[in-house]
């Protein structure tokens, strides 16, 4: 079945990017293998394919993975460490790159077993602090500031 | 030819240069110890750390670690039976019988010296192929440089995941991503929605750590390993490595050889990995083997040939990346990434113009395969400490360095946005079996095939036939196909290994 969704998507995706090659402009002289030729061939191969992938699906049952058992609550840890990521590359740009890599880097532990609260806290500060380290100090990155309060309470540490 | 392999011997031994060896070395051990990190994923996240250091010190830590990850894997299959990196398995056979004997420390120092000794073989053949090879390329046409281009993704069938259909689809997929941005030839945007940062295409490093890293993240903390302590490795560790008598040495020099040279040739063809290698190389070892039937019980002839050909297969991986620019294997496709941000592309121009940084490659493949001696001795103490170390540390690590490592590229906010969507879209590709590896290649290659193509088209008046018709764009082609098929048989030699070890 995911081998027939998977597929589906792939072919209704590809699609709508065949179209929309069509609309390239094309360059005088390169009409006859303009710059929609390339693009079109490769997603008309993957639109080919997957549908072989589809009709395959109906003849050949996909094999019961492994990987599917995993415990509910790993299920659990999956989509927090998930949301935690998506929120840690939100908050860089409004918390800055020191404040928002140490509370989420407690998250992250917590969420994937570290119960220990002294643990979690001196190891989100010390990873963070080689990190800035290494790429504050060292390479010279312009670590994201933030915004408000924390852009000032990080122009005081960088 | 000498006088440059002098000035990179020169260069390798600078005090910093031997330190990057190590750095590479140390990481490579983790990573080949511990089951579930990959060497792509490793490599993928060092890119980032290399920025400001010189291109050959950033490249020696990318070479280090992938020849000591490659031996690593022998360790945790000798003691646990439990390959640490894939080409590792066949070492299980012997390895763990001898193990069980009591005889691990010969075997861990057997599986040392052989690795090194199958490095330095193929090191000393990827000097001797790669000159000559590159030169013929330069006479390439771009009908040529079309039919390498779909050599080099012919790989796609034979890494990555297990279904060959949906690698080529992953393959294809990443030709279609390195269609984003400005057209090659005629500098028109395409499918940029009017973003100004995808005018430049997808940033490549960014889109490998959020395919090996973050979604490898995804992975472990699904499958649930990440809570707890590895436990009751303490004391099966309490073992010190022993090196076989010069007589013992003796009696394997024919497995030494006839591996080397195995896995020096298997690594060269293009999608053929160390595993395999490993497999050719156990075979052959039966096969010529005087008592066959002694394979399996925990001999060292059983540990010494497919430990030599797997990292022999190691060299022989850098012939087609260094002088075609195509990368044989997953680890070679990720470490084009490390070429291109220090402003080296790699393939025959650069053996021509950058002749100095080559042979140091050259050099740094040769010194870290005999650091990989060093890496047995310190291997086992390291091994107690990284497998205690509980995956709540190391999770949230590998997320911090593909997050920073992704910003520091361009000191850009939406890169980190690209490595994100590519974890997500790694991990959902690999819940639905598509490879990874493939699309990673696709994505380097797709502007080369692009490019040749159109060219190749135009030169020849638009008549298609031009690809095959001309004898190395013919044979090329062929050899692509031959290739596609291997994984057909790849699959024949794995089951047989299988039944081995249900056997053992």
């Amino acid at each position: 079945m995911a081998d027939r969704i998977s597929a589906l998507v792939i072919i209704g995706v590809s699609l709508y990017f065949y179209c929309l090659a069509g609309q390239l402009p094309t360059i005088k002289g390169f009409h006859q293998m303009g710059d929609s030729f390339w693009p079109r061939l490769v997603l008309g191969v993957i639109i080919a394919l997957s549908a072989i992938l589809f009709l395959r699906s109906f003849f050949i049952r996909e094999e019961s993975k492994e990987k599917d058992k995993s415990p509910p609550s790993a299920k659990f840890s999956l989509a927090a460490v998930m949301i935690v990521l998506v929120l840690y590359i939100i908050s860089i740009s409004y918390l800055g790159f020191l404040f928002s890599t140490f509370l989420s880097l407690m998250a992250f532990s917590y969420i994937m077993g570290d119960r220990k609260f002294s643990g979690i806290f001196f190891f989100s500060l010390g990873m963070t602090a080689i990190i800035y380290l290494i790429f504050g100090l060292l390479i010279y990155s312009a670590l994201p500031r933030g915004i408000w309060i924390f852009k000032t309470l990080s122009t005081y540490i960088y | 030819m000498i006088e440059l392999l002098g000035i990179g011997i020169v260069t390798v031994l600078q005090p910093v240069n031997i330190l990057a060896m190590i750095v590479g070395m140390l990481i490579g051990l983790a990573i080949g110890i511990l089951p579930g990190l990959g060497g792509p994923m490793a490599v993928a996240l060092i890119i980032p750390f290399t920025f400001n250091m010189e291109p050959i010190t950033g490249l020696l830590i990318m070479i280090s670690l992938y020849c000591t990850s490659t031996y690593a894997g022998s360790i945790t299959a000798i003691l646990f039976r439990i390959p640490g990196e894939a080409p590792a398995i066949m070492t299980i056979l012997d390895g763990h019988e001898m193990a069980k004997k009591g005889q691990a420390g010969k075997a861990l120092g057997t599986a040392m010296l052989s690795s090194a000794l199958g490095g330095l073989m193929s090191t000393i053949l990827l000097v001797a192929i790669s000159v000559p090879l590159s030169d013929v390329a330069l006479q390439f046409g771009e009908a040529e440089y079309f039919a390498m281009a779909v050599m080099g993704l012919s790989v796609c069938s034979g890494i990555g995941g297990k279904s060959v259909l949906k690698n080529i689809i992953a393959a294809a997929i990443g030709l279609f991503l390195a269609t984003f941005g400005t057209s090659p030839i005629s500098g028109t945007p395409r499918f940029t929605f009017g973003v100004s940062g995808l005018l430049m295409g997808i940033t490549f490093i960014p889109a490998v750590i959020g395919l090996f890293a973050i979604s490898e993240v995804f992975e472990q903390v699904e499958k649930g390993i990440h809570k707890g302590k590895r436990k009751g490795y303490q004391e099966q560790v309490k073992v010190k490595i022993g090196l076989p008598s010069w007589k013992e040495i003796l009696s394997l020099k024919w497995t030494f050889l006839r591996s080397g040279l195995i896995g020096t040739f298997l690594g060269i063809l293009p999608g053929v990995g160390a595993t395999t290698a490993a497999f050719f190389g156990y075979s052959e070892a039966v096969r010529w083997s005087k008592h066959p039937e002694k394979f399996g019980t925990g001999i060292l002839e059983g540990i010494a040939a497919p430990e030599t050909a797997n990292n022999a297969a190691t060299g022989g991986a850098m012939v087609p990346l260094l002088t075609l620019g195509i990368p044989g294997s997953a680890v070679t496709a990720v470490m084009i990434g490390a070429f291109l941000v220090h402003g080296v592309r790699p393939g025959p121009m650069m053996m021509m113009q950058q002749p100095k940084l080559v042979y140091s490659i050259f050099a740094g493949y040769f010194f870290s395969n005999l650091l990989i001696i060093l890496a047995g001795i310190i291997g086992i103490k390291l091994l107690v400490r990284v497998m205690e170390f509980p995956y709540y540390k190391i999770g949230p690590a590998i997320i911090l360095f593909a997050v920073i490592g992704s910003y520091a590229l361009n000191n850009s906010m939406s890169d980190v946005y690209v490595a994100l969507a590519f974890g997500f879209a790694g991990y959902i590709l690999k819940k639905l079996d598509f490879g990874l590896a493939p699309l990673v290649l696709g994505m380097i290659l797709g502007e080369l095939a692009e490019v040749s193509l159109r060219r190749a088209m135009l030169l020849a008046n638009f008549d298609p036939t031009v690809l095959v018709t001309r004898p190395i764009s013919g044979t090329l082609i062929a050899f692509s196909v031959l290739s596609l098929c291997y994984p057909l048989f790849q699959k024949y030699l794995t089951k047989k290994g299988e039944r081995r070890l249900d056997r053992g």
